[in-house]
């Protein structure tokens, strides 16, 4: 092998040696900072190994009419799975007020507390 | 920390513990199956709603769920035979990163650590040993220590933020673990046990244990405990919690993933036994036939001259005895209960032999049993018999 050629071989090896300690620090700061985030945020949360945590908190969905009427959208039918870890709001704004002439969809949580997401 | 990380990059690991979880960890994904192709199938129903992660995600059609599910059926399949492992892992890999994050209805938590595990199986080389392409291509010993290191870590991570995150007041109230218990079946709980004090007392052992496995798997001293608080865990929340299918999985995915804690160094421990005694025999057959993570030398006590362990012949002829590669050579029961604490049938549950009562009265069965056992000597040249003995 030449001088010329050992360059750019050594340098590739140097590369290399640094790749896997670049994988393992990167692997470990995903994997601790994503669920370390995720303590913060209401519980069950994704991706934070929150298992059993909390009780799982599946809203009623309500779709309000022009006329002000309200009934109850069926989510089991409307979900192959309903997670408590779910975007609610921004899914059943797509799916439901595109779908239907529903002004608004009204959310109610298990603890009671209401919100109203705009079908506008 | 740079030579930290430089230090696990250039370790290695035995091939065998990392094998055995890779058959444990791919048949929790094919366990599994049933229930992610089931929810894959119903997305795909034009009825059902479509909850993507990121808007631009492609709407599951049937033909693509059936292609995700097929592809999942056979990778993991072939992973956990050991089949073009490295290309199976691979293809597994993106296949449960492709069912994860099609849609936020998919996701779990065990769908969500099979994804890592996966990936790290792959980049492991798990194949290397007890599969189809060690057949094929010959078995290796070790494999590169930092992806089975990486998994160990995956582990701890797991049952730290599982911890961490029930330590809250709605779960240490003892209301979330009353409402998984299970309702019906032989299993079931009686309602009248749902009150505060028992529900309280389960939340807190629910907590303590998994802080202790994440604090303790990756101690030699804590370790066996580990394993035993590991058993207990698994096995309530399989048997006493709801649902059952996701719980199994669940602990069919972790529990493999405890053996390459054991740091089981290939013929690292070596077990004496008295090969003129064909009781001895008869239990070192077994404990060879069980021994599939090929970590125990069997030294008969005829070779022992020639050994160099700190083992005299006269300990050897009494008692079974394990020399580990560091620490107290054992003797008698103890030395058994070592055996099987390095045997994949037993590493679970054998640590409850260490303890006082049961280690005496195991002790005392065992001086019996090897005191009054009848022993054959091997024959002499001339086929005679050369004695029997009891010791």
């Amino acid at each position: 092998m030449t001088a010329e050629g050992a360059a750019p071989a050594s340098a590739g090896a140097l590369r290399r040696g640094w790749l896997v300690p670049a994988l393992i620090a990167a692997f470990l700061v995903v994997q601790l900072l994503v669920p370390t985030i995720a303590l913060f945020g209401p519980r069950p949360a994704r991706f934070g190994w929150q298992m059993y945590s909390a009780l799982p908190d599946v809203p009623r969905a309500f779709v309000v009419e022009a006329d002000g009427s309200e009934h109850e959208i069926d989510l089991q039918h409307l979900f192959a799975v309903q997670r408590a870890e779910i975007d609610y709001v921004a899914v059943l704004r797509t799916g439901v007020c595109d779908a239907t002439s529903a002004t608004a969809i009204r959310l109610v949580l298990a603890d009671g507390e209401s919100q109203e997401v705009s079908c506008r | 920390m740079s030579a930290f990380l430089w230090r696990i990059a250039e370790s290695r690991a035995p091939a065998r513990p990392l094998a055995l979880a890779r058959i444990g960890a791919a048949a929790a994904m094919l366990l599994e199956l049933p229930n992610s192709g089931g929810t894959l199938l119903r997305l795909a129903d034009p009825s059902v709603i479509h909850a993507p992660y990121l808007a631009w995600t492609p709407r599951l059609t049937e033909p693509m769920a059936w292609a995700l599910i097929g592809l999942w059926l056979v990778s993991a399949l072939a992973l956990m035979l050991g089949w073009r492992a490295r290309w199976s892992g691979a293809v597994l890999t993106a296949t449960l990163a492709t069912v994860l994050f099609a849609d936020q209805q998919t996701y779990s938590n065990h769908l969500f650590l099979m994804l890592p595990v996966a990936g790290l199986l792959t980049v492991a080389d798990s194949g290397a040993a007890i599969s189809l392409d060690a057949r094929r291509v010959g078995s290796r010993d070790w494999v590169a220590g930092w992806p089975v290191w990486l998994l160990c870590g995956q582990v701890v991570i797991v049952y730290a933020f599982a911890a961490l995150s029930k330590m809250n007041p709605d779960f240490l109230s003892g209301s979330v673990v009353a409402s998984y218990l299970r309702r019906d079946g032989v299993l079931a709980i009686p309602g009248s046990w749902r009150s505060f004090e028992p529900m309280f007392v389960l939340s807190l052992l629910a907590v303590s244990s998994e802080a202790f496995l994440a604090l303790s798997l990756w101690s030699s001293r804590r370790r066996p405990a580990a394993m035993v608080i590991g058993l207990g865990l698994h096995g309530f929340i399989t048997g006493w919690l709801s649902p059952t299918m996701s719980l199994l999985v669940f602990s069919v995915l972790m529990v493999p993933l405890y053996l390459p804690f054991l740091d089981v160094e290939p013929a690292g421990r070596v077990v004496v036994w008295d090969d003129g005694c064909g009781f001895c025999e008869g239990w070192v057959r077994w404990f060879r036939r069980l021994d599939w993570m090929h970590g125990l030398r069997f030294v008969p006590r005829s070779s022992l001259a020639s050994a160099e362990l700190p083992v005299d012949e006269d300990a050897a002829a009494r008692a079974l005895q394990f020399v580990p590669p560091h620490g107290r050579v054992r003797g008698g029961f103890a030395a058994v209960t070592r055996v099987l604490e390095l045997l994949p049938v037993s590493f679970l549950w054998a640590p409850l032999l260490r303890l006082p009562p049961v280690a005496a009265i195991g002790e005392r069965v065992y001086r019996r049993v090897a005191a009054n056992r009848s022993c054959e000597l091997p024959l002499r040249a001339s086929g005679a018999p050369a004695e029997s003995r009891r010791t």
